[in-house]
């Protein structure tokens, strides 16, 4: 059976996807020695996310999410999110993990943050109006690797911040009808 | 004493040295295909080792927490996506595999696709009749019937007015249940066993009756000469079921079963190099592609709550080719619908940031979903999927967004955008990067006109994968033979979606489960 050949402007993403997300993760860990060492953590005991990133998420989070929270417990549903990304990250294969974090990183090491943000500053001083301009420049994008970290963002933020019961009632959802544990056949 | 301090379970995880098993048969993964082959193999008297990569989980460990569910019971933790991130591919990754996840449609091989298999791919032995015992002995085991205790939920009964009021067919669909609450979260695994998975059925039975299971478990090669196998080579993860262990597990066996689903099963035969005759190995994968569209009503829907999947409709599912240009070959879809639940709609089908994302989320309980399921693997203009290993040594699908799937998606938003009006729609949204969302049926129209549909612009997913083990006549024209078993390599067989010619076109368990249930029967006369 006949398979249409790819078009160009596809394969040309796969390569500039391989390199780009190889020098993504490449340079992540390049980048985990170089960036911020100075960051607060939020997290306690963060086993995956350094001190920058979760700044940086904090401000991510905030840009997408900042209309769904309840005044009162922003920092806290938010912070809540941070802490179920970093643990959920273990539960990901391991070469998916070393992307992903590669990805923080590089966001949050300041030539690649430039080139990808175009922030020289940190993220801390980043106003929500800035993030949220940067977000949609990345949904917005005519290259697919912007999107890609766009959808990355999202996908990150809105999984994680669903993941807890307290926010269910915020969007109309009063949780499962049925709890465990049930019995095992 | 628990139920499973009687049954000879090994958790991987537990391993502080490498270990060697002897069976007549090893099955690697527990879906549709490992779980009713063993049962069959054990009733036979055979002695069966289920090897599974997941956890064994049950509804004493299930979570009805989205987050924690996917993580627990999912490939790669939901987050598996095609090599270009182009679509989302949900499959199961537990005891049970897709059957403890999915949403219990349970429909028959379309005669259409059999027919297209035997025309096209010269598998002239599925007649309309040849899967029909098999069909029917799996819906009575595994109680798949019209689901009569609920009415459709409001999320289903919205396609099925709107096909009405346009005048297109739509029916139920049969589920695979027994005693459902209509609680509505059967992705999570069902927490009071109602589902009738592999899980709750054939595995039990089969581990009662001698059966072994190791879960937690890794294939990483089949040990062989070229001809017949003599080991499996496994690697025992840890207790996340997500790192490699130190410790190996080998198992001999007289006959070997590869069941671990459409991209791992060809992949296990790639990296232990089985002969490819046909060079079709890995070739030919198909998705299901879906495409989703969102629509607000009105009146509350809670589509979080109720049987996922009760309504379908086949209107569009065997459109007519007619022309020569090849762009114009859609391909065929049928229509469902798709839990709206906060993780689903958040993160999944939403978008947008800010003010856009908590519109759409504040709308939860109003929100309906429908989504296609468009038929792949049966258009000349398809590049269908190729599995490939990664640097990793980790299967990875290459499924390109194609020009025929990109006007395929067009098609599917535009029948569905005029359904959700003609069942009283606000607003409809596309899946789609920019969020779109449109108060009247002209805008919508006039958007979708134009609009980018292409790679990580439109959205895509699938959670059915098939082919790429496909069934062939000889040895030039497949991967196995319409008994599933191998070509070259005697003591090998292939019992899952991988060896399906083209998508099924419907959801595929019932699919699998009667094919399974055929060529375990066959396989039993040689092997007792």
């Amino acid at each position: 059976m006949d398979t249409t050949p790819l078009n160009l402007r596809r394969r040309s993403f796969l390569k500039l996807s391989g390199l780009g997300l190889f020098s993504l993760v490449g340079g992540g860990y390049i980048a985990a020695r170089l960036t911020d060492g100075t960051a607060k953590a939020l997290l306690p005991k963060a086993t995956n996310l350094s001190p920058a990133s979760q700044q940086m998420l904090l401000k991510i989070f905030d840009a997408i999410l900042w209309d769904m929270m309840p005044k009162e417990q922003d920092p806290l549903l938010l912070t809540s999110a941070i802490a179920t990304l970093d643990k959920g990250i273990s539960a990901l294969p391991p070469a998916i993990q070393k992307e992903l974090i590669g990805l923080l990183d590089m966001l949050t090491f300041a030539p690649s943050r430039f080139a990808l943000a175009g922030r020289w500053s940190g993220w801390e001083n980043a106003s929500r109006d800035e993030v949220s301009a940067w977000l949609i420049a990345l949904q917005t994008s005519s290259f697919e690797l912007r999107r890609l970290i766009y959808i990355t963002m999202h996908d990150i933020s809105t999984s994680s911040f669903y993941a807890n019961p307290q926010t269910w009632s915020l969007v109309g959802y009063n949780g499962p009808l049925l709890h465990g544990p049930g019995p095992e056949v | 004493m628990s139920i499973m301090s009687k049954r000879n379970l090994l958790d991987a995880s537990t391993l502080t040295a490498d270990r060697t098993y002897t069976t007549d048969v090893v099955i690697i993964g527990t879906g549709a295909g490992g779980g009713y082959t063993a049962e069959v193999l054990t009733k036979a008297g055979l002695k069966v080792i289920m090897v599974e990569e997941g956890a064994y989980h049950t509804a004493k460990t299930f979570s009805q927490n989205e987050a924690e569910a996917t993580a627990m019971l999912y490939q790669q933790g939901g987050a598996q996506k095609t090599k270009d991130k182009g679509i989302v591919v949900l499959q199961g990754r537990c005891v049970g595999g897709g059957t403890t996840v999915n949403w219990t449609s349970s429909i028959r091989t379309p005669a259409n696709t059999l027919k297209h298999w035997r025309e096209h791919h010269g598998l002239k032995v599925f007649s309309d009749d040849e899967l029909a015992p098999y069909f029917t002995e799996v819906e009575k085991r595994l109680n798949m019937n019209p689901f009569e205790e609920f009415e459709p939920n409001a999320n289903n009964s919205i396609l099925a007015k709107g096909c009405a009021a346009l005048g297109y067919e739509w029916h139920r669909i049969n589920r695979n249940v027994n005693g459902c609450a209509n609680s509505g979260l059967c992705g999570l695994g069902c927490p009071i066993n109602a589902k009738q998975s592999q899980m709750v059925t054939t595995i039990p039975w089969a581990l009662d009756n001698g059966a072994m299971l190791i879960s937690k478990a890794r294939a990483d090669r089949l040990i062989h000469d070229g001809q017949k196998i003599s080991a499996v080579e496994i690697t025992a993860l840890d207790t996340s079921a997500v790192n490699d262990t130190n410790h190996k597990i080998t198992i001999t066996a007289k006959h070997f079963v590869i069941a671990a689903g459409a991209m791992r099963s060809p992949a296990l035969l790639m990296k232990s190099q089985i002969p490819d005759p046909s060079s079709m190995l890995g070739k030919r994968t198909f998705l299901h592609p879906v495409i989703a569209v969102a629509a607000e009503f009105e009146h509350k829907i809670d589509g979080f709550y109720g049987a996922p999947q009760t309504v379908n409709s086949h209107e569009f599912l065997w459109p007519k080719q007619t022309s020569k240009n090849p762009n114009d070959n859609k391909m065929g879809f049928k229509l469902e619908t798709i839990p709206v639940t906060p993780m689903l709609a958040g993160a999944f089908f939403d978008k947008g940031i800010g003010k856009s994302h908590a519109s759409r989320m504040k709308s939860l309980p109003h929100l309906n979903v429908i989504d296609a399921l468009c038929r792949d693997g049966f258009n000349d203009t398809e590049a269908c999927g190729t599995v490939e290993i990664d640097s990793n040594g980790n299967p990875t699908l290459d499924y390109p967004i194609t020009q025929t799937l990109i006007e395929t998606a067009r098609n599917v938003i535009d029948k569905v955008f005029e359904i959700q009006f003609a069942a009283g729609a606000k607003t409809v949204s596309a899946w789609h990067i920019d969020n779109p969302k449109f108060t009247t049926l002209k805008a919508a129209k006039s958007w979708l006109k134009t609009a980018d549909l292409g790679l990580l612009k439109g959205m895509y997913g699938s959670a059915h994968v098939m082919g790429g083990c496909q069934m062939g006549k000889d040895e030039k024209s497949g991967v196995v033979d319409t008994n599933g078993r191998h070509f070259t390599i005697k003591n090998l067989s292939i019992h899952d979606a991988s060896i399906f010619p083209s998508s099924t076109g419907v959801n595929p368990q019932l699919s699998i489960y009667a094919t399974t249930l055929r060529n375990t029967k066959n396989l039993t006369k040689h092997l007792t």
